[in-house]
């Protein structure tokens, strides 16, 4: 079964837009056949201060079912899409099978899980890795903190 | 009419201490540069919800609610001129917007006024420079909704006091005998929830669980009293609808767990309606994303807290915020700080400065190598492992250097995503909200942990309620 979804709305000027707000958003479900490269972003860490503590990560917490929505790994949460930004090395995207691989653990697409961290991501986040495409810092983005995703199911 | 009385005198039954009096304490020095709401933006953001829910205009209603917040000092006394004469007094917001006075006696009083004296201060800044930095903050507000804004804060706010007399009993007399004979109401009416007096009827108002048709009142209960006792029914327990720190925070739309909150506290006077000042205090990391952030009573129902952009912090310095409780949420100067365990009251919070640590790149001196000892209770680890706790380090440091809000502990505890805005605290003072871990692990690790002192919330004039 396919599922593409297309959604056109108004972009907005800002830096941070609304997920709801995105233009041209293409979705593609778990079943899709078209396997459309998916990008997983990353972020880069911050350093810590010269005789200061070790930065540390936020600890909110975000559910939702993985998705890929506008080529870009994420969470969605109702009708609300987030990219989700891992640490260096701690995750990656095997395209071919379509799964999220986090410290050799397989998250397929539509697994309903949780993560922690936050929109910002705490002092040990320094910002998205300079390779992640605009497309996906359109979206909001989650900052996952290492070893803090689970499955809910 | 709907009416603000400025006191309902109550009693309740095995409730936690409702929130009753605004903690204050010298406010430190804003170091991290971060712009708090402005008196114009929070009038205007006040003054929607007013404006919507009394029917009245934009200007009448930031008007009046320029009157309700500046006006304590006259309003305590005409209180204390009236003393044993006085049996209620309240803002009638109306269409005919006032403060009524009822007194004992026959005596007639002429008509008075109130005047809003707004501090030095408010309302100098240009409304286009505002509006900028008001867009700059992602609120809603125009050029010309400043300007007014900034004319009401100026100009003399005047409202009308009207005094009637006759009334029954004075409000002290009639407190004083619902303190007396609580305990045979309470016996009577086994459904009991509050008694408390009503300055608006003068009457005695008792709210029990149920409908109020189903209540027999014995008529030896009822004759305890000399004004007449009402009966109102309530759905649920009161109880039920409790603002607690070490609770579970919710994203609302989604019904989704989201973070912990910290402690129950106050908005600066002012900068809200007497009824929405309190609130709760989290991680300033822990946004709505879109879905509001919810808390939940016993039963399941989920109110959606009111987010409050005069303290919403996260940045290299501070991660805090506050959450005003929207109307129907009670609040408790208490906070769970542990699992199988009552909550606890708060009594009292210790300072950046009176919190001893290792003290490293910061403008704080401490000497001190064994550091205070500290524990947190976030519902996402707390509940299977218990409260973490750990020793102080790090104190009042920023991450771009210098001094902040931030303290960091050590110890050997788990920390994972839900934990963020956790109570930090010792006993039953509070010392700060937690903000993150070096390690996100479930089960207990060597770990380190981030909170932010409360001092950040004093240095925008927010400030936690104590019990006793």
């Amino acid at each position: 079964m396919r599922l593409l979804l297309l959604t056109v709305t108004t972009l907005g000027a800002c830096a941070q837009v609304e997920p709801s707000k995105q233009s041209a958003k293409t979705e593609i479900s778990e079943s899709s056949q078209i396997a459309e490269p998916a990008v997983l972003a990353t972020y880069t860490l911050a350093k810590a201060l010269s005789e200061g503590p070790q930065p540390s990560f936020h600890a909110a917490r975000m559910s939702g079912n993985l998705a890929v929505s506008d080529g870009c790994v994420g969470l969605r949460s109702d009708k609300t899409f987030m990219t989700l930004a891992f640490a260096p090395n701690d995750a990656l995207w095997d395209q071919q099978r379509r799964v999220l691989v986090v410290r050799g653990i397989n998250y397929a697409l539509g697994n309903s899980i949780e993560v922690g961290g936050s929109t910002s991501g705490g002092p040990a986040v320094k910002g998205l890795s300079i390779d992640v495409p605009d497309r996906c810092r359109n979206a909001q983005i989650w900052y996952v903190a290492p070893g803090s995703i689970a499955l809910l199911e | 009419m709907r009416f603000s009385s400025f006191a309902m005198i109550s009693l309740l039954i095995s409730t936690p201490t409702i929130v009753a009096a605004q903690e204050n304490q010298p406010l430190p020095a804003t170091t991290d540069g971060v712009d708090p709401l402005t008196a114009e933006e929070a009038l205007i953001l006040d003054g929607q919800v007013y404006a919507q829910r009394y029917g009245v205009s934009f200007e009448e209603a930031m008007t009046r609610l320029v009157i309700m917040a500046g006006t304590a000092d006259q309003i305590d006394t005409i209180e204390r001129d009236l003393s044993q004469e006085l049996s209620g007094i309240y803002f009638d917001n109306g269409p005919n917007f006032q403060v009524v006075v009822r007194t004992t006696g026959q005596r007639n009083r002429p008509d008075g006024r109130i005047e809003a004296r707004t501090p030095l201060g408010l309302a100098r800044i240009a409304a286009g420079e505002i509006a900028q930095k008001a867009r700059g903050r992602g609120l809603q507000v125009t050029t010309a909704q400043l300007e007014l804004a900034g004319n009401v804060l100026r100009r003399a706010n005047k409202a009308n006091v009207k005094f009637t007399s006759g009334a029954k009993k004075s409000k002290r007399s009639v407190r004083a005998e619902i303190e007396q004979n609580f305990g045979a109401v309470k016996a009577a009416l086994p459904n009991l929830q509050t008694l408390f007096y009503d300055e608006v009827s003068g009457d005695v108002v008792a709210e029990v669980v149920g409908s109020a048709s189903s209540v027999n009142v014995p008529p030896d209960v009822a004759r305890r009293f000399s004004v007449s006792l009402q009966i109102k029914g309530i759905p649920n327990p009161i109880q039920d609808t409790t603002l607690r720190g070490g609770s579970q925070l919710w994203y609302a739309a989604v019904n989704s767990a989201q973070c912990t909150s910290a402690f129950v506290g106050w908005a600066p006077k002012g900068s809200a309606s007497h009824a929405t000042v309190f609130g709760i205090f989290t991680a300033g990391h822990c946004t709505s994303a879109g879905h509001g952030i919810g808390y939940k009573d016993a039963t399941g129902k989920m109110f959606t807290l009111i987010e409050d952009p005069g303290l919403s912090l996260d940045n290299d310095s501070a991660d805090i915020r506050f959450l005003k409780a929207p109307v129907g949420l009670g609040a408790a100067a208490q906070f769970f700080a542990n699992r199988n365990e009552a909550a606890r009251t708060l009594t009292g919070r210790r300072t950046i400065a009176s919190t001893t640590g290792t003290v490293s790149n910061q403008g704080i001196t401490s000497t001190a190598t064994t550091g205070t000892f500290v524990c947190f209770y976030g519902r996402r680890t707390g509940p299977t492992n218990g409260q973490g706790c750990g020793e102080v380090t790090y104190n009042g440091y920023s991450y771009a250097g210098g001094s902040g809000y931030f303290v960091r502990i050590k110890g050997t505890f788990a920390c994972n995503q839900g934990d963020s805005g956790a109570p930090v605290f010792a006993h039953t003072t509070a010392f700060g909200v937690q903000n993150g871990c070096v390690t996100l692990s479930n089960s207990p690790v060597a770990n380190e942990l981030d909170y932010t002192s409360t001092d950040a919330a004093y240095a925008y004039g927010y400030t936690l309620s104590y019990g006793s």
